[in-house]
């Protein structure tokens, strides 16, 4: 089976600084990545690259077939609309939505009816336990909530791809289990594949692996073939 | 940790006498509890025994302690196979975590890949305790926990000592 | 404090100097378009007080008055302390000169200021711009009416360096046959009197010019507010107090706009001369007169830095910054309907004034009570837009299908009087421009005269003949006909007679010859020696000639008026109009030969029009400055959420949706409150018109100027919104966001 996520040789460097130099990376359908490694180590411009939000200045990424690198911007932001999801570590929640419009929002984007996305989003915030928190604002919401809802927006498009930037890394412990556990659930339950960066073992235990990332390239044991 | 293995380890930089290998393992290990000359002899006795290490011609005015060992091919393979067997994550395996961190930046081995692939093991237990803990009673999910906890410390050691392996080289220069 | 705290928090980064910049430029843009007006404001007075010797009057001359002392054709009547002036306007190619007929022994004591003597018989003075005005053009058609040049008006007592002023002497003879001699003693001290119609309207320009400067230094002030605020989370953090973090947006502030204030003065200075050549009331401004006195610019100064910092520092105080920032948004506090109090106040203040003066009640402090009830509506929109904005979101968050649609609505519902205040400018302008287009329909009532078939021609001048006068030789002699006839240009001398009735001349009923009406070619002439036309002929109805009832006995008729038909060129009727004034017709002496144009032009639709003029021109610079205001507070504002903005494009929205968003947010308020604006505009304009003009005169349809206007303030809408929003790719860079 070949692998959902496929980069190879991927190199971006900003300025004088490198962060990717040469990474190989594959990840198979309905696989939980944990990606791992120090600061500034090219974690988040690896995940930026694989999701096409960047481009990187050498390599390959394709997903599902498709090479995202050779696409234009409007057709990534398609591909970003309907097969992949983000969740980040804080503040992504449009402050000015209720949770339950926040989640209508990719749905929209993606042409549904309003009265329809309404309906959905209603439906996937209760799956995350938050049924009684549809109306109110970002700003009323803990910190657990808020990424509760983050993660239902990102997943109620059914992406393949759920990309997620230390999504927990602004909860206490308990919070974070418990926010990881859902998000987890959903995850497994549709298949979807997670790409997650942690610094946080605790976290990246939940992944079926993990690939650590130093001075932008793959540990040793991460590498493709080495295994 | 592993005291006739260390030792094996330090001997393999270069050929040492007794008296001088007690006073390397003192420099690097011993700071809380210096090795017992005894203990030294004895390690000494049970790996040339084994044939890892072979005592030189004996040099005027011998005695044990004149002696002088070198490892053999045997020995460097023991040592290797030590350094690169990762340690099942425990309480006590700190010290010989550090003890083969320091022996393969003496012998001039890879310490990153000892680090990544003790680094691997922790991970693979973490995950199989997060397994266990899915569907499990409170009870079992704190222990999971306690002993995540512990692992994860493991973890940010084998971290923060990765990120300074540079500068733990220069320093332990044997002189 | 420490400086080098103050200089840490106040220009930590670039973009800190960028918004530095930015206060400063609208500051100085304000101070100076504040000083502009309050200079014009004062010019206005100082022209008016200038020019008042020309409004010198006196008793009237009584004729055959025969007490010790009376003045009669004998200039020696006159004595030393006495002059006769016949004031008259005269014309020249549509512009008025104001001419002064004087009439003093050369002994006289009386002096008129700006003049170094009494001009003599067949002397006169002028102002400058007439002196060129003359020398430009043959004498026949201008020089002639006035004599020999004796000197110049000084511009110390002119009102405008575009002035047309003569002071021609003539013989006490002549002048006392006019019915507007009378008998001055001094040019010193008249009393002026400025209109205060006049100043009330200018007030009301300045008010609107004003009200989106106050908006735009309140806009400017406010920038990058979030990264600011963001710098003075650190120095919490680090241990300032919220008393020094205030402190330090106070000195910032006052700093700052101490810079744009003081720009602004000398911005103010240079552009002096350039503002002078606005036209106000049909005339320029001697650059001196739009000078403020250093206390006033001292004034504004202070007042300015003064309330920008207090303000700065008052809303850093109440932004309540702690240690750690504000991690949650902000929330504004809904807006309640007690917020449209302030509108319905300022339109009831101008209905209860249009009700009193219908009434025919006394009003006191017309004038003040107008501009307070104007102030008060102009304030009241401006507090009732975010209610009105609060609205306009709710319905949008509720009923839109598309994304973009969904996020401009709820914020525009969660913060209705930000995103009112970005467009607040561009509302007042309109409204403004309203109330002006609508006051100023009442000038154009009687629009420019035109030819038509059997209308009399435009070119045509009109003549009214004084048949009261005691002098026998009014009527137009056949040699003076002659020599009219004989002038190049001129095609036709007619003359329109009455009939004496026995008890005074019926004006009404104006008889001509047949063979002259014929001469006039304005239809068909039935056969008959006399016949009668129509009197409003003269001002432009079509012409109509029916068989006299009166009389057929030509030697009964009075000549009344004389037609003189030009070719229409601007010299024939100059030169026909110096004729008839140096001939020997004796004119009405109050209204002089002019076309149906010029008897048109009356004085009081000219100063309205002049009114519509300066406010188009008030508008045009407080529309400016209201684009302007949007384009920053949108920029400002997409700024403020780039990071927002940047993770929508990473969920998948295009930059198109990006841009609609930015666009529904800056168009949603400004519809909600843009017809109200028009609406209020053409209300407030009737109700202060009414109260103005005691129910004289009522608003019309609007020009195309208005149109002109509304569609100025539409496309500058657009482009800034378009200005702000073509930046959004670079500012919405997604690798940069999880950074900030």
């Amino acid at each position: 089976m070949t692998a959902l996520i496929q980069a190879r040789g991927l190199r971006k460097s900003f300025g004088a600084t490198d962060a990717l130099r040469g990474i190989d990376l594959d990840i198979q359908r309905g696989e939980v990545v944990a990606v791992m490694g120090p600061s500034g180590s090219g974690k988040s411009t690896l995940l930026h690259c694989l999701a096409g939000v960047v481009l990187p200045d050498s390599g390959t990424v394709s997903v599902g077939g498709i090479l995202v690198t050779a696409l234009t911007e409007a057709r990534r932001s398609a591909l970003r609309l309907t097969e992949f999801g983000f969740v980040f570590q804080f503040g992504q929640l449009l402050p000015d939505l209720t949770a339950v419009d926040n989640i209508t929002i990719p749905l929209l984007l993606a042409g549904m009816k309003r009265r329809q996305a309404l309906t959905a989003a209603h439906e996937a915030l209760g799956r995350l336990g938050l049924a009684g928190a549809a109306d109110q604002l970002p700003g009323e919401l803990s910190g657990g909530e808020a990424q509760r809802v983050a993660i239902a927006r990102a997943l109620v498009t059914q992406p393949s791809v759920l990309f997620a930037d230390e999504p927990t890394g602004s909860l206490d412990s308990l919070a974070a289990e418990n926010v990881l556990t859902a998000m987890l659930e959903l995850v497994r339950e549709a298949g979807t594949t997670l790409v997650m960066i942690t610094h946080d073992p605790r976290t990246a235990a939940y992944a079926d692996r993990e690939i650590i990332v130093r001075d932008g390239q793959l540990a040793a044991a991460d590498r493709v073939g080495i295994q | 940790m592993d005291n006739s293995l260390t030792l094996l380890g330090l001997l393999s930089v270069e050929p040492s006498y007794g008296y001088d290998l007690k006073h390397t393992y003192d420099r690097f290990f011993g700071v809380r509890k210096p090795l017992a000359f005894g203990q030294v002899y004895a390690s000494l006795a049970r790996m040339t025994r084994d044939g890892q290490i072979l005592a030189l011609a004996d040099e005027a005015g011998g005695g044990p302690d004149r002696k002088k060992y070198e490892v053999t091919e045997v020995g460097r393979t023991r040592v290797s196979q030590w350094m690169f067997t990762p340690d099942i994550p425990s309480d006590t395996l700190q010290s010989n975590l550090f003890a083969k961190t320091i022996i393969a930046l003496l012998v001039d081995d890879n310490a990153d890949r000892l680090l990544d692939v003790q680094r691997t093991e922790h991970l693979a237990r973490m995950r199989e305790l997060t397994r266990e803990k899915q569907g499990a009673d409170l009870m079992r999910v704190l222990l999971c926990d306690h002993a995540l906890f512990h692992i994860e410390a493991d973890l940010r050691w084998i971290d923060l000592t990765a990120a300074r392996l540079t500068q733990l080289r220069n320093e332990i220069k044997l002189p | 404090m420490n400086a080098s705290v103050v200089r840490l928090a106040v220009i930590g980064s670039r973009g800190a100097w960028g918004r530095l910049l930015g206060i400063t430029a609208g500051v100085a843009v304000g101070v100076t378009l504040a000083l502009l007006l309050g200079g014009a404001y004062q010019g206005l007075d100082a022209r008016d007080e200038r020019s008042s010797w020309m409004n010198a009057s006196g008793e009237y001359v009584v004729g055959g008055d025969t007490r010790a002392g009376a003045v009669t054709a004998d200039m020696a009547s006159l004595g030393e302390d006495r002059v006769l002036l016949a004031p008259t306007t005269d014309r020249h190619d549509g512009a008025r000169i104001v001419r002064l007929d004087l009439a003093a022994p050369i002994t006289s004591s009386v002096t008129i200021p700006g003049i170094a003597h009494l001009p003599q018989p067949g002397q006169y003075y002028a102002s400058p711009a007439l002196i060129d005005r003359i020398a430009q053009l043959p004498a026949d058609e201008l020089g002639d009416r006035f004599g020999t040049l004796a000197g110049s008006i000084s511009d110390s007592v002119l009102a405008s360096p575009d002035s047309l002023v003569v002071v021609v002497g003539a013989d006490a003879s002549a002048l006392i046959e006019r019915s507007a001699a009378q008998i001055v003693t001094s040019f010193t001290d008249v009393a002026y009197r400025p209109s205060t119609n006049y100043q009330t309207v200018a007030i009301v320009g300045a008010i609107a010019v004003l009200f989106p400067v106050l908006l735009l230094v309140s806009i400017v002030t406010g920038l990058g507010a979030s990264a600011r605020r963001e710098r003075f989370a650190t120095l919490r953090l680090i241990g300032a107090t919220p008393r020094t973090v205030a402190a330090i947006a106070t000195l910032e502030t006052a700093a700052t706009s101490l810079v744009g204030a003081l720009i602004g003065v000398v911005l103010a200075a240079l552009l002096r001369p350039v503002a002078a050549l606005v036209s106000v009331d049909d005339e320029v401004f001697f650059p001196s007169d739009l000078a403020v006195t250093p206390f006033t610019a001292a004034v504004v100064v202070a007042l300015t830095v003064a309330t920008s910092a207090v303000t700065a520092g008052w809303r850093i105080r109440r932004a309540d910054i702690g240690p750690l920032g504000q991690t949650k948004q902000r929330q504004e506090k809904t807006p309640s309907p007690l917020r449209l109090l302030p509108l319905a106040g300022g339109l009831g203040i101008l209905t209860a004034i249009t009700v009193a003066t219908l009434a025919e009640l006394p009003v006191p402090h017309l004038g003040t009570l107008i501009i307070i009830g104007f102030t008060t509506t102009t304030v009241g929109l401006l507090m009732a837009g975010p209610y009105l904005t609060l609205f306009a979101g709710r319905i949008m968050a509720r009923r839109s299908r598309t994304a973009a649609g969904v996020i401009a609505g709820n914020r525009i519902r969660r913060t209705p009087v930000a995103t009112f205040r970005s467009v607040s400018g561009l509302v007042v302008a309109v409204f403004m421009v309203s109330v002006f287009a609508a006051a100023a329909t009442t000038a154009d009532v009687g629009a420019a005269p035109g030819d038509g078939p059997g209308r009399l021609p435009i070119s045509t001048l009109i003549q009214y003949l004084d048949p009261t006068l005691d002098a026998v030789d009014f009527a137009p002699t056949e040699e003076v006909r002659a020599r009219l006839a004989a002038i190049s240009g001129v095609t036709h001398v007619t003359t329109i007679f009455t009939i004496d009735s026995g008890n005074g001349f019926d004006t009404s009923q104006l008889l001509m010859l047949a063979d002259s009406a014929n001469d006039l070619s304005l239809g068909p002439v039935p056969p008959a020696a006399v016949v009668s036309i129509n009197s409003d002929a003269l001002s432009g109805a079509t012409a109509v000639f029916t068989p006299s009832a009166e009389t057929t006995d030509v030697a009964a008729l009075t000549p009344s008026i004389v037609l003189i038909g030009t070719d229409g060129s601007t010299a024939a009727i100059e030169r026909a109009r110096t004729a008839l004034q140096t001939g020997a017709i004796a004119g009405t002496g109050w209204l002089p030969a002019g076309t149906r144009t010029d008897h048109a032009d009356d004085r009081l639709q000219s100063m309205a029009a002049s009114f519509a003029t300066l406010a188009y021109l008030g508008i045009g610079v407080a529309t400016l400055i209201a684009g302007l205001s949007l384009a920053i507070a949108t920029i400002s504002a997409m700024i403020d959420r780039r990071r927002m903005l940047a993770l929508l494009r990473l969920h998948g929205m295009n930059l198109a949706g990006l841009r609609r968003i930015i666009t529904l947010e800056a168009a949603a308020p400004l519809l909600a409150v843009m017809a109200l604006s028009i609406g209020l505009g053409f209300l407030v304009a009737e109700l202060i018109l009414v109260g103005l003009t005691g129910g004289g005169r009522s608003v019309g349809w609007p020009d195309a100027r208005y149109i002109g206007a509304l569609t100025a303030s539409a496309v500058l809408a657009l482009t800034a919104v378009a200005a702000a929003v073509s930046r959004l790719g670079k500012n919405t860079d997604l690798a940069a966001i999880r950074y900030e």
